[in-house]
């Protein structure tokens, strides 16, 4: 397993923090991809933020009513070594290695 | 411009520029809209073209290629998805009885322009029915064409090429190869038909194409610390074969070691081995080696790397040739 | 996105908001906001996805991709009016089908006006975030042009419509302060023609601006207010009770 941390996005011109409403979803929780995750306001709206990913969430940063700047940390998934999709996984890129040797006759 | 990307981004990037160039062309498949493609290959393309155009369709393979031959009959140029390689089982009929035949039927009034991808061969883990190599069933339908393209460039030019040709081309995307980056030069594809010698060699050439050109380039290295010069040829056009690009190497080297993925009866090792043997008769230093998947049902991710030919089984291969 | 036409040749742009088919919800949003703000970025997108019905949210004129002409005659209450007309033939309502509507703030208030004009049209309205008065009252244009201009310090009703209107960077002040003065020509009086049809209101309770929804309640034949816990004007929008409160009563009057 892998860990996966996003930041708090850029939500617009100037804004340059936001305050968490609401979280959504809590440590432990599977969220699929676009999956509500918390609500966090500004001084110009309020906004849903979506899943990035799917994955596990493993923290969320900051409680209801903290103030967190635009690029802080503000969720970490623990996700499967890098899914290749629906099924599967992305092939890791190993060393060559071999037991067998050649010999020309 | 030269520019770094992954196959999945090659082939995305060919796909948006296709749709961009031929208003008549449609992509469409399971989850190829608004997902992007299990693999991302079609990300983005929904947004920026419309759900008119990158069609998300139902769960039916035999769905989407009788809607891909419906639309090749009407004039478009379908761009299908089947999600997996084990998934144009059910679509078979279409493929045969109609896509295959309709522009040999209609004495080609009706040719049936279109291009099916198939994320193909195993590599990644996936459960059964989802690491399936069946080039050797598509090519030995007549009408169809074949093409697997093994690295980034390939596949933007080949999916390009593959989508001008009159006929029907089946596009065998090596799925595990989907992540791996490479230098796509746009203005220069370079010959784009047959088969490409991807590394030059004397004592023995290894035919391969899809994701076993890299593992067999890796065995061709290997190979070099014994001081045996291993000639790589990427086949890249599986139907039809480029049959003077493979004898003209072999002549060269006099030993052929061919390596797929798929079971080894009535697999494309044997054809090819065949075409040697007619071709190159009394001049092969040895027999044709293959090293191939074995006859049975391909296995689940946890058995894969028995299945799969290795860099040891590749190499015993090269072995018991140059013993012979 | 789609913009069809209002009666004086203003576009109106049109956002498909949740699912594709179900019943119909036309959705208005508030002042110095758009259907972006206002729904999609709020999650309604989601939610109305979630429950299946089809959101067509509406870009007020002077907002997000709708025209935004100039002159405060182009913002009578009555242009509104016709925006909507406009919308509603657009989704091709039928009288007598089942339409709902979603409004907040303005739009809610725009919801309200025109329902009362028009009691076929709507089978149940949903209104977020309204004040039971005329929340541009007292207001001075020349103070407010003069304070954009960084002139004066405005005061009263005409500091709380600079303040809007210089909200959202990609907004004209300007367009925005004509669109106030021109709406509020016709101050809003909730007992003129009450809307007939089952309407809920739901507004923050920590919501100033709108302290007095629930005084709106006896004044219609089918009506209640729910509070939204814990909220103000301008964060209800996401709220999850304002949500389930919100689909909960349209699936019930849509079905």
């Amino acid at each position: 397993m892998a860990e996966r941390s996003f930041p708090l996005p850029d939500l617009g011109e100037g804004l340059i923090e936001a305050t968490i409403l609401e979280w959504l979803v809590e440590p432990g929780q599977w969220v699929e991809r676009n999956t509500p995750l918390v609500e966090v306001e500004t001084t110009k709206s309020a906004v849903e933020l979506p899943s990035p990913i799917a994955g596990t969430v493993k923290t969320t940063h900051g409680e209801d009513g903290d103030t967190i700047n635009v690029g802080d940390t503000l969720i970490t998934f623990e996700v499967a070594d890098e899914e290749a999709g629906i099924v599967g996984t992305v092939p890791q890129e190993k060393k060559k290695e071999r037991r067998v040797r050649l010999s020309k006759k | 411009m030269t520019e770094q990307l992954s196959t999945q981004k090659a082939i995305n990037t060919a796909l948006r520029e296709i749709l961009a160039d031929d208003a008549k062309s449609l992509v469409f498949g399971e989850d190829v809209g608004k997902l992007g493609g299990v693999f991302r290959v079609t990300d983005g393309l929904q947004t920026e073209f419309g759900a008119h155009r990158v069609i998300d369709t139902p769960l039916a393979e035999s769905g989407i290629l009788g809607m891909a031959a419906g639309l090749a009959m009407a004039g478009h140029r379908p761009i299908p998805e089947v999600q997996f390689d084990g998934f144009a089982y059910p679509a078979m009929n279409q493929i045969i009885s109609q896509i295959a035949r309709t522009n040999y039927r209609s004495r080609g009034a009706t040719p049936m322009q279109m291009v099916l991808r198939i994320p193909s061969y195993g590599g990644i883990r996936a459960p059964e029915l989802h690491g399936e190599s069946i080039e050797a069933t598509l090519a030995h339908v007549p009408g169809l064409k074949v093409v697997s393209p093994s690295n980034p460039h390939q596949a933007y030019h080949l999916l390009r090429r593959a989508h001008e040709m009159p006929d029907p081309v089946m596009f065998m995307e090596p799925k595990s190869r989907y992540w791996n980056r490479g230098d796509v030069d746009f203005e220069n594809p370079g010959d784009l038909e047959g088969s490409l010698v991807a590394r030059e060699g004397e004592d023995l050439t290894i035919i391969a194409w899809g994701a076993m050109v890299a593992r067999s380039l890796e065995v061709a290295e290997l190979a070099a610390e014994d001081d045996v010069s291993i000639e790589v040829v990427d086949a890249r056009w599986l139907k039809p074969l480029d049959e003077d690009g493979l004898v003209a190497s072999v002549a060269k080297t006099g030993r052929a070691v061919i390596v797929h993925e798929a079971p080894r009866t009535a697999g494309l090792g044997a054809e090819i081995g065949q075409l040697l043997t007619e071709r190159l008769w009394g001049k092969l230093e040895a027999p044709v080696e293959r090293v191939t998947g074995y006859d049975v049902p391909t296995p689940a991710g946890d058995l894969e790397d028995e299945y799969i030919p290795s860099i040891d089984r590749i190499l015993f291969g090269v072995q018991r040739s140059l013993e012979y | 996105m789609l913009r069809v036409r209002s009666a004086d040749g203003t576009r109106i742009a049109l956002h498909e908001v949740g699912a594709s088919d179900g019943p119909r919800v036309l959705m208005l949003h508030g002042f110095a906001s758009s259907s972006q703000s206002n729904w999609v970025d709020a999650g309604w997108g989601r939610a109305f996805e979630e429950a299946g019905l089809r959101g067509i949210a509406m870009d007020l004129r002077g907002h997000g991709d709708s025209d935004k002409p100039r002159g405060e005659n182009a913002y009578e209450v009555e242009r509104f009016k016709e925006d909507v007309d406009a919308a509603l033939e657009f989704i091709d309502a039928v009288p007598g089908e089942k339409i709902g509507c979603l409004g907040y703030s303005m739009g809610a208030r725009l919801a309200y006006r025109y329902v009362g004009e028009e009691p076929g049209v709507f089978a149940a309205l949903a209104l977020g975030g309204l004040p039971a008065g005329e929340p541009f009252e007292d207001i001075d244009r020349q103070m407010a042009d003069a304070a954009l201009r960084g002139e004066v310090e405005p005061t009263g009703g005409t500091e709380f419509v600079v303040q809007l209107a210089k909200m959202l960077p990609e907004a004209d002040p300007t367009t925005l302060l004509d669109l106030a003065f021109g709406v509020a020509r016709t101050p809003f009086d909730p007992s003129v023609h009450p809307p007939v049809s089952p309407t809920l209101f739901m507004t923050g309770d920590k919501d100033d601006r709108a302290d007095d929804t629930e005084t709106m309640v006896p004044l219609l034949d089918d009506a209640r207010f729910e509070p939204i816990p814990g909220r103000n004007h301008i964060n209800a929008i996401t709220s999850r009770k304002f949500k389930a409160g919100v689909i909960e009563f349209l699936q019930s009057h849509l079905g």
